[in-house]
Formats: structure tokens, C-alpha cells, sequence
């Protein structure tokens, strides 16, 4: 860890603990908010083009669901890998919340690492894919995606260096993805035709995907680890 | 009163014992009962509707008979959701009227999780009356609803809500004539409003055009709700609690 890591922590750590409004909000925004954000933008874009061009556009909102979901999912084995202590276990950090709340905060983060990010992995891929999709957004969502970034390095979950980590790892898979894209053009295919000749079964199916963004992909986990044996989180 | 009816009273307490005595045993299997029966059913109601809004061909006149024309299944799922939230209302107010309590305050059953947990878990039950159930309702007005539309989603819609009715008497929360009186009042009101259906099917036309108009926004709204209904309309309930706590 070096000095300028430390030293921009602790101070964007001041600065939000010096109000509780602050260390609240920035709570709650790299709880939730960041998945419904997300998640409601998929959808507004899947149906903003009328059905004439709206094969092309929608193939890239599959593209970009599958880029966001792949760096989510890689980068807790990969952070597992690294072993990057979080910022909140090893540092006295300042915090507005009562000793119970804190202890119960850190105590859920005792066995996970913060380097690659699996959220912040997730907005950066999404930010990134987004440029293909809608490049005016696009610039929307980094600017968000810094904000929640900030917020999780003010409360201790992440180190600056982690976001850059993040950034190059999920930015970088998306390059791969949609510079490989020819050889995914044939899932792509499949999964659009589900929507147009099985929209009853596609949609809620889809619903479920989102539902499940929402509580970072419990149930998606879960399912892998029921049908493979794949464990990829703590 | 009809609760004091012997034979409602004997069936009552004989199906109880008989779906507990499945769960009772295994603390695992409670837990699973326990948490399949908190939001599991939210989701899948969610995802029921969703189907129902896609069923259907989109051209003016469907090619099988009986097959649904996607105009008119969009106008049924508008009006099973409104209808679902009128009856789960009416439930709630039968609820607080008639005083009935339930299994797991008046009865001695399994609970093999720790008093603890389980007392947690009871407190916002033990003074809830639990005639009719709420859950069934619901249930039950999609299972017209499907039917309506495609047998198949109607069978589905059947069987979930079948399987969670016997989980909510299997642990307690409900006597069957809870789920008999839901089941029965969410069908009455639902064939009810099939019937009115042709008096009001403008203002449902209405709505479904406005998706045709305004698809990313309607759709966009469309999914908040629906993923506030899957979470138990946790975000409305919490607006209208603060509105009721300013005024």
C-alpha cells in the first residue's frame, strides 16, 4: 500500500464521517443503489428502439449484461486469489454509526478482499460496454461509477489503488468481449430469438436475472455451486 | 360463529398436524419452509404477471383456438393486479375484524429451530387475526388469471399456489379454512371482474397503449414495481409509514 493511498483514504474518510447524512448516504449507495441503478437502465434501454432496428441495439445490451455479470463473478475468485485485506479491518477508521452497527459492518467483510472489487469490476465493465450502446450515458455512468467508488473508499471498503484495479480488470474484459464478439454472436442469436419466440417464458426469466443483480447474484451462486460444485465466494 | 364448529374445528387442526408433522422434525427443512414461504411467493407472483404480460401472439386473431391474442392477456394481467391488490386488501381488513388466532398461538406444534428464533419470527404474527389468508388470496386470483390465458401457466399457477399455501399451514401461520376462505374470495372477485371485464376494458386498453407509446419508460416503471412486489412492496409500505407518520 503506498503513501498517496493511504493518505487519499484517510482523507475522503474524514471528510464523510464528518457528517452522518454523508457516511449514510455513502452507504447506502455502494449497498443497493448502485444494482437498481443498473438494472433500471438495462431495461430502459432494451425497450428504447422500436422492433425494425432494434435487433442490432439489443444485442448490444445482451453484450453488456454479460460483460457486467462476467466481471462480477471473476472478480471474487480473482480477489480471493489476491487476498488484498480490506481497508476497514486493518485501519481505525472514523465512522458515524454506533459500536454495534460498526462491529456488525466489519464483521461481514472478515473473509472477503478487496482488490479486484466485485462491484466496482461490475460498474466499470458496465460503464465501458455502456460506450457501445449509448456513449451520452455512457459518460453518465463513469461519473456515477466514480462517485460510488469514492463512497466505498470513504467508508473503508476499498483502497484508491483497489478502483483502479478494478477499472483495468472489468474495463479490459469488456474490450476482450466486444472485440471477440463474432465467436458470442451465436449465444447472442440464441438468447434473442428465446425473447422473440418465447417472450412468457424469456421475460420472466430475464425478471428473475435482474431480481437476482439486485442481491448480487445470491442466487446465480448458489446454482452454480448446486449443479458444478463451484464455490466462487466466501 | 363457523370457527366454532366442531367438524371445521377436528379438519382444522387434522390438516395442520398433518402438513407440520412433514416439517416439524427437521430443523434444516423448517428453515427452508420458513424462508420459502417469506418471499419466495413474492417473486413468483412477479414472475407470473411478467409471464402473462409476454403470453400470447402478437397478431389481431390467434392461431389455435383458445390461444390467447397478447392484447387482450396484457388487459387480464393489468386486471389481476389490480384485482390482487383490492382482495389482498379486503383480506387485510377481514383480518383485523374477525378474531381468529392463529395455529402457532392457539396450538401446540413442532418447532424444531430454537425458542428464540421462533419467538422472534411469532411476535408480528401472535396479533394478527389470521382469517383469511392474505397469501392465498393473492394466489389464487393469479391461478384464474392463468387460467384464463393458457392452461398451462394456470396449472403452474395452481400448483405454487397449492405448495405454499400447505407451507404457511405447515408451519403454523394459517388453519386450512384460512386458505379455503383466501382461495375462495380471490376466485369470487377475480371471475366477478372478468365478468365486468367489457365495462372497463377502455381504461385497461389504456394503460397497455401507453406501453406501446412510451415503452422504456412504462417498462422502466413496470420493473420497480415488480421488483418492489417481489420484495414485498417493502419501499411503498415504507413511503406510506412515513406519510403516516407526518400526518
Amino acid at each position: 500500500m503506498s503513501q498517496l493511498d493511504l493518505e487519499l483514504l484517510l482523507w475522503l474518510n474524514q471528510f464523510f464521517a464528518s457528517d452522518s447524512f454523508y457516511f449514510n448516504t455513502a452507504l447506502v449507495q455502494t449497498n443497493d443503489i448502485p444494482w437498481l441503478i443498473t438494472t433500471v437502465l438495462i431495461v430502459f434501454y432494451w425497450f428504447s428502439k422500436n422492433d425494425s432496428c432494434g435487433f442490432i441495439y439489443r444485442k448490444d445490451i445482451v453484450f453488456l449484461v454479460f460483460c457486467s455479470i462476467s466481471a462480477f463473478i471473476l472478480a471474487k475468485p480473482l480477489a480471493h486469489y489476491i487476498g488484498h485485506v480490506r481497508p476497514l479491518l486493518e485501519l481505525d477508521l472514523m465512522h458515524t454509526l454506533d459500536d454495534y452497527h460498526w462491529k456488525k459492518l466489519i464483521s461481514g467483510f472478515k473473509n472477503s478482499s478487496s482488490t479486484p472489487n466485485d462491484l466496482a469490476s461490475f460498474l466499470w465493465a458496465f460503464t465501458v460496454a455502456m460506450f457501445f450502446v449509448e456513449k451520452r450515458i455512457a459518460v453518465l455512468m463513469g461519473l456515477y461509477s466514480v462517485t460510488v467508488c469514492t463512497m466505498a473508499v470513504a467508508v473503508g471498503y476499498l483502497y484508491p489503488s483497489d478502483i483502479v484495479y478494478s477499472l483495468l480488470f472489468g474495463g479490459l474484459l469488456t474490450m476482450v468481449v466486444f472485440l471477440s464478439r463474432q465467436w458470442l454472436e451465436v449465444f447472442c442469436d440464441w438468447v434473442l430469438s428465446c425473447f422473440e419466440y418465447f417472450p412468457a417464458i424469456a421475460y420472466p426469466a430475464a425478471f428473475m436475472l435482474m431480481y437476482d443483480m439486485n442481491h448480487y447474484m445470491a442466487f446465480f451462486q448458489y446454482l452454480l455451486n448446486l449443479t458444478f460444485g463451484i464455490r466462487i465466494a466466501q | 360463529m363457523m370457527f366454532d364448529n366442531p367438524t371445521f374445528l377436528e379438519l382444522d387442526r387434522a390438516a395442520l398436524m398433518w402438513f407440520n408433522s412433514f416439517v416439524g422434525d427437521s430443523q434444516d427443512l423448517f428453515y427452508t419452509v420458513l424462508f420459502q414461504s417469506h418471499y419466495v411467493p413474492w417473486v413468483i407472483c412477479s414472475l407470473i404477471l411478467c409471464s402473462m404480460w409476454f403470453i400470447g401472439k402478437t397478431q389481431m386473431l390467434s392461431e389455435e383456438k383458445g390461444g390467447a391474442v397478447r392484447a387482450r392477456s396484457r388487459a387480464i394481467a393489468i386486471l389481476v393486479l389490480v384485482t390482487m391488490i383490492c382482495s389482498f386488501m379486503v383480506a387485510k381488513s377481514i383480518q383485523s375484524v374477525v378474531e381468529h388466532d392463529r395455529p402457532l398461538v392457539a396450538e401446540k406444534i413442532k418447532i424444531p429451530i430454537p425458542p428464540y428464533i421462533w419467538s422472534k419470527i411469532k411476535t408480528g404474527l401472535e396479533t394478527k387475526g389470521s382469517f383469511p389468508s392474505d397469501h392465498s388470496v393473492m394466489f389464487f386470483v393469479l391461478v384464474v388469471g392463468g387460467f384464463c390465458l393458457n392452461r398451462w401457466l394456470g396449472l403452474i399457477t395452481l400448483g405454487t399456489a397449492l405448495y405454499f399455501s400447505s407451507l404457511r399451514i405447515a408451519i403454523g401461520f394459517h388453519w386450512l379454512s384460512d386458505i379455503v376462505a383466501g382461495a375462495l374470495i380471490g376466485i369470487g372477485f377475480m371471475l366477478l371482474l372478468i365478468k365486468l371485464l367489457p365495462y372497463f376494458r377502455g381504461y385497461l386498453d389504456w394503460v397497455v397503449n401507453l406501453f406501446k407509446k412510451k415503452p422504456a419508460l412504462m417498462y422502466s416503471l413496470a420493473y420497480l414495481f415488480l421488483m418492489d412486489c417481489a420484495n414485498k412492496f417493502e419501499f411503498i409500505f415504507g413511503v406510506l409509514h412515513e406519510a403516516k407518520k407526518l400526518i
